[in-house]
């Protein structure tokens, strides 16, 4: 491992990783649901988003994340800057969240993430319904929010690991 | 109290305002220029038509190489799949094409009557050009149920056009760019189709209900004894820019007596659509007049009678076929014919002996009858020795005075 951080393009490499993932997952639209069953269909750019911006990691800039919200706003066919405007939301939490908390722990960042995800997938949908007739099944929505809710404390793990392993401690 | 809410406030001004470390822009900024970008979207001038187009293209040709690595995973084990149960599919197919087969011919004879019946009624639409397209993006939103085709306004592809899955119905087109357009599947919750169930011909609208079927509206439920499960649905032409009659699906998991949605499965699996055809209609009058005038132009030059022609021998070989059918119906029916006149000779002998031994039968009814009342009643009817009533024994009198009771 140490001959891997001693590479340092490696290291931008694994360091550039979680934006990287992000620009693959809009691409692909990593949210929709593989198996077809609707409980398991989750939104992977909320996670990743809140994770990283809350850690304050440097290649994780809010400019690429305004970028990718573009992206998946026309991968989905939904109105430009829909996904841009949400995720911008998801930061200016993340942002305020880390300035109030002092002692971060999994379960405050799980409930709080809870709340964001929810107030931003209530302004999608007011935003698709009431400025662009566009109908949306809220059902969908609220089974995703929850189930982006739960596998939010899954990927939590996973990324905590490797934010300890590639970029150091939380600067929370 | 004010400390808090100092606090508070502090904290909202840092997470919209202050850059963090290597951050180029404030939170407050870009929020900003997302709401213009949305506010500009929802505009539809030249300018803003361009440059959606011009983003559309760039991301669409991206997605469409950066999902390929996730395409062919989930092409191989689709393929995997089909692998394992070839042999079964394969004896299903066959079967299945054997029963077309034998379809295909009344099919065509009433294609093409109902193409005549339709010319009649001025209402005959058909499909001006057909655009062969692949599908770049299909990401199966929870949302919006669309995709992305390689075929856009270069290719004469225009907002509206019909999207078919070979003959069956798949959506239309609500954008389009110049190399690509986006396709609306009739899933999704914004789609609504007008349709006819058949048996019934009942006219409603088919709504997407955002998962892979769709759903009837607009139908009264005095018409819901009409529908059955299977019932079929098809395209009812209203609005003109569908023709009626293109294939949709079915009704599925129907019960009359419960207030649940009418549902339709569709016959295109819109999951492992790869290819589709791109087409609009147009009504056959318009197609002739512009034939016509194209014709007084050109004064019937080369590929004109070559198209008549060819128009021509497809009517012949209609013909021919209706012919061959007929012949074969005629053949049919002459065997039946024969076989039923067997069958009502054999049946009539059959009649002929039963009658026999109904008769008989009455005839042993009349001898017991008689024997009964003979027993009774034929001491009184014997001729006696001194007496000169009675009659002779065995003579037909006898045997009317014992069946009349003794009554001489």
């Amino acid at each position: 491992m140490s001959s891997l951080k001693d590479n340092s393009f490696l290291k931008k490499i694994l360091q550039l990783f979680p934006i990287i993932i992000l620009f693959i997952a809009v691409f692909n639209e990593f949210d929709a649901n593989y198996f077809g069953i609707p409980f398991l269909s989750f939104n992977f750019a909320f996670i990743l988003i809140f994770f990283w911006t809350l850690k304050k990691i440097e290649n994780f800039g809010y400019g690429l994340i305004f970028v990718a919200g573009i992206i998946n706003d026309v991968v989905t066919g939904a109105p430009i800057g829909l996904s841009s405007f949400c995720y911008m939301l998801i930061c200016v939490a993340t942002s305020y969240f880390r300035s109030i908390t002092l002692r971060p722990n999994i379960t405050k960042d799980w409930i709080f993430f809870l709340v964001t995800i929810s107030c931003v997938n209530s302004i999608y949908y007011i935003i698709l319904s009431y400025f662009f007739n566009i109908d949306i099944d809220y059902r969908f929505l609220l089974t995703n929010n929850f189930a982006t809710f739960l596998i939010f404390f899954l990927f939590y793990l996973v990324f905590d690991i490797y934010y300890k392993k590639f970029f150091g401690k939380s600067d929370v | 109290m004010n400390v808090s809410r100092d606090d508070f406030v502090i904290a909202i001004r840092s997470a919209f305002l202050k850059k963090q470390t290597k951050q180029k822009f404030s939170l407050l900024s870009l929020i900003i220029l997302s709401v213009v970008i949305l506010f500009l979207s929802s505009f539809d001038s030249k300018i803003t038509k361009i440059t959606r187009s011009g983003i559309n293209e760039f991301i669409y040709r991206s997605s469409f190489v950066l999902s390929a690595p996730e395409k062919i995973l989930k092409n191989l084990s689709y393929e995997i799949k089909s692998h394992f149960s070839v042999y079964s599919n394969l004896k299903k197919t066959e079967q299945e094409l054997n029963e077309f087969k034998s379809k295909k011919i009344s099919l065509d004879i009433l294609e093409f009557e109902n193409q005549k019946l339709r010319e009649q009624l001025d209402d005959y639409l058909v499909s001006t050009e057909v655009i062969y397209s692949k599908i770049i993006i299909d990401n199966k939103s929870q949302y919006l149920r669309s995709f992305v085709i390689n075929k856009g306004s270069k290719d004469g592809i225009k907002p509206g056009m019909v999207v078919l899955d070979q003959q069956y119905l798949v959506g239309k087109v609500i954008e389009v760019n110049f190399g690509t357009s986006r396709v609306l599947l009739m899933s999704d919750i914004n789609s609504n189709i007008p349709i006819t169930i058949s048996p019934g011909n009942l006219l409603a609208i088919a709504t997407g209900t955002g998962q892979n079927q769709a759903k009837v509206n607009f139908l009264k439920k005095i018409h819901f004894d009409k529908i059955t499960n299977d019932s079929l649905v098809y395209t009812s032409g209203t609005g003109g820019l569908i023709k009626s009659g293109v294939p949709i699906g079915k009704i599925v998991d129907f019960d009359p007596k419960a207030d649940g949605d009418i549902i339709i499965e569709f016959f295109s699996d819109f999951s492992q659509l790869q290819y589709v055809s791109v087409t609009a209609f147009n009504k056959i009058t318009d197609l002739e007049n512009e034939a016509s005038s194209a014709e007084s132009n050109e004064l019937l030059t080369g590929p004109a009678l070559k198209n008549k022609l060819e128009l021509l021998l497809q009517e012949k070989e209609i013909n021919d076929q209706i012919t061959n059918k007929i012949k074969f119906e005629n053949e049919n029916l002459k065997n039946q014919l024969s076989k039923i006149q067997i069958e009502l000779i054999s049946k009539q002998k059959k009649i002929e002996a039963q009658k026999e031994k109904i008769e008989s039968h009455n005839i042993d009814n009349e001898e017991l009858n008689f024997l009964r009342l003979n027993l009774e009643f034929g001491e009184k009817c014997r001729k006696k020795a001194f007496l000169k009533k009675g009659f002779k024994t065995g003579s037909p009198e006898y045997k009317q005075c014992v069946l009349k009771k003794g009554r001489l």
